[in-house]
């Protein structure tokens, strides 16, 4: 993972990606109108300067994912940017041109229009570049206005916020030369295939960041700008780094979490959160909901010790399934009890603490329900 | 006379960018011994004023220009009285100037006498450290004060009329002038006995905080310092250390300084110019980062039941290393 504390930005250059018409449209002869590009990167003020890289450094954090080019793609970026990086090709115009061009070819009648910015600056001593879409946000501009002598707010409805405080359409991805060897050789990525002979290229290391990844998006949306436009795949396979939360998870809950109650409502939710209809999973976000305050950074340094996943990653339960369809207890004396996650929802079965007087730190075990079958075993 | 005055004249004003590169790298070097003694202090420098140094010709006789010492300057005004001599000794310990000469003013005052307060340092800048200074100029001279508010006030307003009125003027506006130096003793030594007595008061740790605090930062970087937001951010975060006492704080907040320095330098060289950020340079923003770092969750919990959220936010954002969700 990219550490990102101390990034910071030189130059910014924008791009304006219009809208693409629908294939039908055009041949109907819709106009398909081409980017407007900049010739010149814009001017940045220290403030400015500050801004993005605040954005870029909480966007990538939130919701950031590593990621390695894949050998297979047809896109033009991984060279581009691997050009800008080695120096052989470092004119960020010309670099920022092509990449928008790219990107505006790939695009369908499904994805926004917006602004395509590269950023480039320094993070640990070493150059990186970081290309972005973003898109147009709705806002209000409000401001006093005197008419005939008499003072109002006048407010104008706009589209041309780009960026704000909280932005949620926002996609970036950030690559850098690996100087300290540990992201793995693009050819041998995670199909283990052995890279091609000839010169060795420096490794590239990368993060991208989607918030639009939410439950609404397609699967083409959501990894149109990863795979499509930037070349890239994951670094870490969805379904290792759910396996990976979710052991980790139910690990912490089992050996940390010592009130029943707690205990339960945790693994409540963490099975709820798998099961549910969103496309990822952000650990951070999993804590502020689930957890009480006093136990998020312990579950925080549980994954961190276990290897797991600190920042977002895309939720593939295909290896957990069979742990997701219920909620089991076993306690001391032998008994387990199955129940599915309905019951947990209806509020038909609950945990509690025994009464204060007993020392044994014995639980009780509420389930409201009609008896079925009853049988040994 | 004339002409040898116009002849000077000129020889400074051809003089005068050298100086001022001088006068700044003194004001340079000042900042960062003002940095390692942890004390509260502006530093300043000037180059000196034409008509000034013509003045000073005129009334000294036919004096060679490089006799003159003080065509560069530097002043640093420090909070309390006692942290005077604090700095005076970091300058004399400094290896890259030459202290040639230290006046303590208060030396040459008898027990009943108010006057001109200061400590004045002479020194000399290494030629090797400003190669680009041409040789005519001689021995790179500047003339270091280091002095209170207070005297600094006096110094500025009432010294000039004693300097002008002394021979003329009426034994009562003099003796008034002397009455107001003693006067910034008075004042300087009550505002010493001020922050003393607050930071030892018992049921006040946020001040006992607040002074540790100060202390860390001033070796960090210039602050700004809102005294009551201060106390109110500390009141607020106290009850997350585990530790009881405010020294105790102080000291968890030490070692995490010592830990993350090169960080923390570079977050306030960052910001340097940074005006949006309200707490970023007040002395408590030390204590928010090293909770950050050890449970942002419970600092954020315990932030919001009593200040606004967007102070925290901005601080994480200047911080980098922690996000707060949104």
């Amino acid at each position: 993972m990219i550490e990102l504390a101390q990034l910071t930005v030189d130059e910014v250059i924008i791009h304006q990606i219009p809208k693409r018409p629908k294939k039908s449209d055009l041949a109907d002869g819709a106009p398909d109108p081409d980017p407007r590009l900049s010739d010149v990167p814009s001017e940045l003020d220290d403030r400015l300067r500050l801004y993005f890289a605040e954005r870029l450094t909480t966007s990538l954090r939130q919701e950031g994912y590593p990621v390695i080019f894949d050998p297979e793609t047809e896109s033009s970026v991984p060279s581009l940017v691997r050009g800008f990086l080695d120096g052989s090709n470092d004119d960020l115009v010309a670099v920022s041109k092509a990449m928008a061009e790219a990107l505006h070819r790939s695009q369908t009648w499904q994805m926004a229009p917006g602004l395509f910015a590269v950023v480039v600056g320094e993070l640990d001593g070493e150059t990186y570049i970081a290309p972005m879409k973003l898109e147009h946000e709705r806002g209000l501009v409000i401001e006093p206005v005197d008419e005939g002598g008499q003072m109002t707010f006048k407010i104008v409805l706009t589209d041309e916020v780009f960026m704000t405080d909280r932005t949620r359409v926002f996609k970036a991805g950030l690559f850098r030369i690996d100087t300290d060897g540990d992201a793995p050789d693009e050819g041998d990525g995670q199909n283990g295939d052995e890279p091609d002979g000839g010169d060795v290229e420096a490794p590239i290391e990368g993060m991208v960041s989607d918030h639009q990844t939410g439950y609404r998006s397609t699967r083409t949306v959501a990894r149109f700008f990863l795979e499509t436009f930037l070349g890239c795949t994951l670094l870490t396979q969805p379904e290792l780094a759910t396996q990976d939360f979710f052991h980790a998870t139910e690990r912490w809950i089992n050996r940390e979490i010592t009130d029943p109650e707690k205990k339960a409502r945790y693994e409540q939710a963490l099975i709820a959160k798998m099961n549910d209809n969103t496309k990822s999973v952000n650990p951070s976000s999993f804590r502020s909901e689930h957890l009480d305050v006093g136990d998020r950074k312990g579950h925080e340094k549980a994954l961190e010790q276990a290897g797991g996943p600190e920042s977002a990653f895309e939720k593939d339960t295909k290896l957990i399934k069979s742990m997701l369809r219920q909620v089991r207890i076993d306690t001391e004396d032998g008994a387990r009890v199955y129940s599915p996650l309905e019951m947990w929802n209806q509020g038909k079965i609950a945990v509690r603490a025994a009464d204060e007087e007993d020392d044994e730190g014995e639980s009780i075990i509420t389930i409201r329900d009609k008896v079925g079958e009853v049988r040994g075993g | 006379m004339v002409g040898e005055l116009a002849a000077v004249r000129e020889r400074f004003l051809e003089q005068r960018p050298h100086w001022k590169r001088v006068a700044e790298l003194v004001e340079s070097d000042l900042k960062a011994i003002v940095r390692s003694c942890r004390v509260r202090a502006d530093v300043s420098s000037r180059t000196k004023k034409v008509p000034s140094l013509v003045k000073k010709l005129v009334k000294g006789g036919s004096r060679p220009l490089n006799s003159i010492r003080d065509r560069a300057g530097a002043r640093v005004t420090v909070a309390r009285e006692t942290d005077i001599d604090t700095v005076q000794r970091a300058i004399r310990d400094a290896t890259n100037l030459d202290v040639m000469k230290v006046e303590d003013t208060l030396d040459r005052l008898g027990l009943n006498e108010f006057d001109y307060r200061g400590v004045h340092l002479d020194v000399v800048v290494p030629s090797s450290r400003l190669t680009e200074v041409p040789t005519s100029l001689g021995d790179l001279w500047c003339e270091v004060q280091v002095r209170t508010a207070a005297q600094t006030l006096w110094a500025d307003t009432a010294h000039p009329l004693y300097k002008s009125f002394r021979e003329r003027a009426p034994n009562a506006a003099l003796r008034a002038i002397h009455g107001l130096a003693a006067m910034m003793e008075i004042y300087d030594r009550e505002i010493a006995h001020v922050w003393d007595q607050v930071s030892s008061a018992d049921g006040f740790p946020a001040a006992r905080v607040l002074v540790g605090m100060q202390e860390l930062f001033f070796q960090l970087a210039a602050p700004t310092t809102d005294v009551e937001i201060s106390l109110e951010v500390i009141d607020t975060l106290l009850p997350l250390y585990d530790e009881q006492d405010p020294d105790s704080v102080v000291a968890k907040v030490e070692q995490f300084v010592d830990d993350e320095r090169e960080h923390i330098v570079w977050v306030y060289e960052q910001y340097a110019t940074d005006t949006d950020k309200v707490l970023l340079f007040q002395p408590e923003s030390l204590m928010v980062f090293e909770r950050l770092e050890h449970d942002h969750y419970e600092l954020r919990d315990r932030w919001d039941a009593s200040l606004p959220d967007e102070l925290l936010v901005e601080l994480a954002l200047a911080w980098r290393k922690v996000t707060l969700d949104e």
